[in-house]
């Protein structure tokens, strides 16, 4: 007899209860002097307070963040303490690209899932405002050199091999893929060639997302998902009165000759945290809230664009139909689709790949096309096109705005996906 | 034709090389048919130390899951190449002598404490447009066999009415549909750092006053480092078996700088690529990678 007792129960539907984030700010403007984690505790206190959470115990707090300092090494628990929760809540760091907030949260999830625990918060922060700068790596390795030297004569001597330049030549936070030195905008412009996608299109569909997102704050939508902060209200990145025009004006911002992808099209460097609480149907009976819908699944793909066989942003256009696959259902059963919009053309690229026959044969292994998405069920309230895009805080943002469209629908279906960095693709659906 | 083999053991210095390399900087023009040396330079056990290859391998962007890289042992050859050029049986002074392209084979995987046998060689002419080509042989020997070979052809410019078999870069790449797929930021001292690996300490690549004195505006990055970096992009991890790398040299890559790697993305264990500047409308190597799959 195996002494193996992992024996799990019937695993349970998990609620999405709620959300809250802070308004994302563009990079060095509102939130310049903020920290991830003043913006983390600006989102989680927010949902301390709107869920009157104050002194509880929960079963955890999972949160991260993309762009992270080395004392932020538990950047989570760290964030936790300085709210109202109680301190005897466990909190730890996940980070996986732009998907680190999605991802937590399906962590998070899966616990409540299991019976391991009822309720949790799942979260994400980033600033590229107060971004990390290293020391010069020369400076770093003689510094370490000097401290490993046995004895102050051998210390001064590593010392030596200090060189002014080094002060002057710091590290830099990279905005590459580090297996290829190319920008995500680079790439993401090559999958635009790659899949013909016209510029015109990318700015209709930047311009549907600052439109949808603006029509959104006019009528509430996130009076009860956004607690301001700095005296910050709205998103800054948002343009109530952009068009077509104007966006057509911007210059490529990749490729100057050939380029289809401008400042407006793609999404901006920014600031901002978001949270969401997700409980067992048990819990949320007990507090007395209603559930605004249920995270039934996820599923992550990730894609080999090193070698340049597929495009750096692609990966959800894998992770969607395994994950309906595994769960026997079709776009048909969908009434909402939450796209993150990291650039207009990679939405764009990954909605032709799922209308494309001979791609979804050949590489997803379909043997008909995915099909196409109707437009007007898709990011129904605007994108990250529109409110920008913290990195680790846009799983957060979508979680709790689609829960809370098909609370407001009297129930349905969506699907979310978010392309993250080193190809790299999260994908989930919630349901009521 | 039949080469005198001289052993050199053990290797020559940093200092004999730079002092050989100055003095080969002129020479008496050749009376009549210039003659290929007849010497076959020898190291009989060059050991492949592994902290070497390391370093080599940081130099150009390897991972270790890629084993010893494809163009490593041209650094261990590297002192040879330059005894031959410097020999006063040399016809051409070292210093006009324009490496123009590289054909490696690998015949055998490499590994790692491995004891190989080099040997260098000026192997034949060749009729090159804008003057007289030759190629210079190394050939390494594991346990008798031949492992891995390589063949340098270097140009002396503007000699008339060359002699030898005429230059065929036998690379007929498809440029279309060559795609940027990488970008390299090259430091300034790069050539400095590449040539505390390979041995190369020319002027031309470590220094700028070094440079303007042979009439380059800055430093340039060596064309192996060009090469190594190519194929460090490319190799695929698990270390190679059989493989061959072709490259012509173009334009020189100017330090502090950056360039891009062009190539067919996804076209299996065979690379067509481009060395080319960001832009992408200045070739700065043009090259071909091919390996064979092992059978796993």
């Amino acid at each position: 007899m195996s002494d193996y007792s992992f024996n799990p129960t019937a695993t349970r539907r998990v609620a999405i209860i709620g959300g809250n984030r802070i308004p994302f700010a563009r990079s060095n403007t509102v939130y310049a002097h903020d920290s991830n984690q003043d913006l983390l505790v600006a989102a989680l206190q927010g949902l301390v307070d709107r869920y009157n959470l104050h002194g509880q115990r929960l079963g955890e707090f999972a949160a991260g963040a993309v762009i992270k300092h080395s004392r932020d090494f538990n950047l989570a628990r760290e964030s936790l303490l300085s709210t109202t929760l109680s301190p005897d809540t466990p909190a730890y760091d996940v980070q996986q690209a732009c998907g680190t907030g999605l991802e937590a949260a399906l962590l998070v999830a899966n616990k409540i899932a299991l019976g391991q625990i009822d309720v949790g918060i799942a979260g994400g922060a980033d600033t590229t405002s107060d971004a990390p700068i290293g020391i010069n790596e020369s400076l770093r390795h003689t510094l370490l050199a000097a401290n490993r030297a046995k004895g102050m004569g051998d210390k001064l001597k590593a010392l030596l091999k200090v060189r002014p330049s080094m002060l002057f030549k710091p590290l830099l936070p990279r905005n590459g893929e580090p297996r290829t030195g190319l920008s995500m905008g680079e790439h993401c412009e090559a999958m635009a060639q790659r899949w013909q996608i016209k510029r015109l299109a990318q700015d209709e569909l930047t311009l549907t997302s600052h439109q949808r997102l603006d029509a959104a704050y006019k009528r509430g939508f996130f009076d009860d998902l956004i607690s301001p902060h700095r005296g910050l209200a709205r998103d800054n990145n948002l343009r109530a009165d952009a068009s077509l025009e104007k966006l057509a004006g911007l210059a490529p911002a990749y490729d100057r000759q050939n380029g289809t992808l401008t400042a407006g099209n793609s999404t901006p460097l920014t600031d901002g945290a978001s949270v969401v609480l997700l409980a067992s149907e048990e819990w949320a009976a007990a507090n007395g809230w209603p559930v605004l819908a249920y995270l039934r699944t996820g599923e992550t793909a990730a894609v080999n664009f090193v070698d340049g066989s597929e495009g750096l942003l692609m990966a959800p256009a894998y992770a969607v139909p395994r994950m309906l696959k595994r769960e026997g259902l079709s776009f048909a059963d969908f009434d909402f689709f939450e796209i993150h919009e990291a650039f207009a053309a990679q939405v764009l690229c990954t909605l032709k790949a799922w209308e494309d026959a001979d791609y979804c044969r050949e590489r997803l292994g379909l043997e008909a096309p995915l099909g196409p998405i109707d437009r007007a069920k898709m990011n129904v309230n605007g994108g990250s096109l529109g409110c920008g895009h913290p990195f680790a805080a846009t799983g957060g943002r979508q979680l709790a705005a689609l829960a809370k469209i098909i609370h407001e629908n009297g129930g349905g279906r969506g699907l979310i996906s978010i392309c993250a960095a080193g190809g790299l693709g999260i994908t989930a659906i919630v349901e009521k | 034709m039949d080469y005198v083999t001289q052993i050199i053991d053990p290797p020559p210095s940093r200092t004999r090389l730079l002092l050989d390399g100055a003095r080969a900087l002129r020479k008496p023009k050749p009376d009549g048919m210039p003659a290929l040396p007849k010497e076959r330079l020898v190291r009989p056990a060059v050991e492949l130390h592994a902290a070497d290859i390391a370093a080599y391998g940081r130099a150009c962007g390897f991972r270790p899951e890629q084993g010893v890289p494809l163009s490593y042992p041209h650094v261990l050859a590297f002192a040879l190449h330059l005894m031959l050029l410097t020999r006063p049986s040399f016809p051409y002074p070292a210093s006009g002598m324009v490496h123009l392209a590289n054909r490696i084979r690998q015949h055998q995987r490499l590994q790692a404490g491995q004891v190989l046998r080099l040997e260098v060689y000026c192997a034949r002419w060749v009729a090159h447009p804008k003057g007289q080509a030759l190629s210079i042989a190394t050939r390494a020997y594991g346990a008798g066999a031949l492992v891995w070979e390589s063949d340098s052809l270097y140009l002396r410019r503007d000699v008339k009415d060359p002699i030898g078999e005429p230059w065929d870069d036998g690379l007929a790449l498809q440029e279309d549909g060559l795609l940027r797929t990488q970008r390299w930021v090259l430091p300034a001292d790069l050539g400095r750092r590449f040539a505390h690996v390979c041995g190369d300490f020319n002027p031309i690549h470590t220094s700028v006053i070094g440079a303007k004195i042979f009439g380059f505006r800055r430093a340039i990055a060596h064309g192996m480092w060009t090469l190594g970096r190519a194929l460090a992009a490319q190799q695929p991890p698990g270390g190679l078996d059989q493989a061959e790398a072709h490259c012509d040299f173009k334009l020189p890559i100017f330090l502090p700088g950056q360039v891009a790697l062009w190539n067919h993305p996804s076209c299996g264990p065979r690379r067509e690529f481009e060395v080319r500047n960001f832009a992408g409308d200045k070739p700065h190597m043009r090259g071909l990678f091919i390996w064979k799959e092992s059978v796993k």
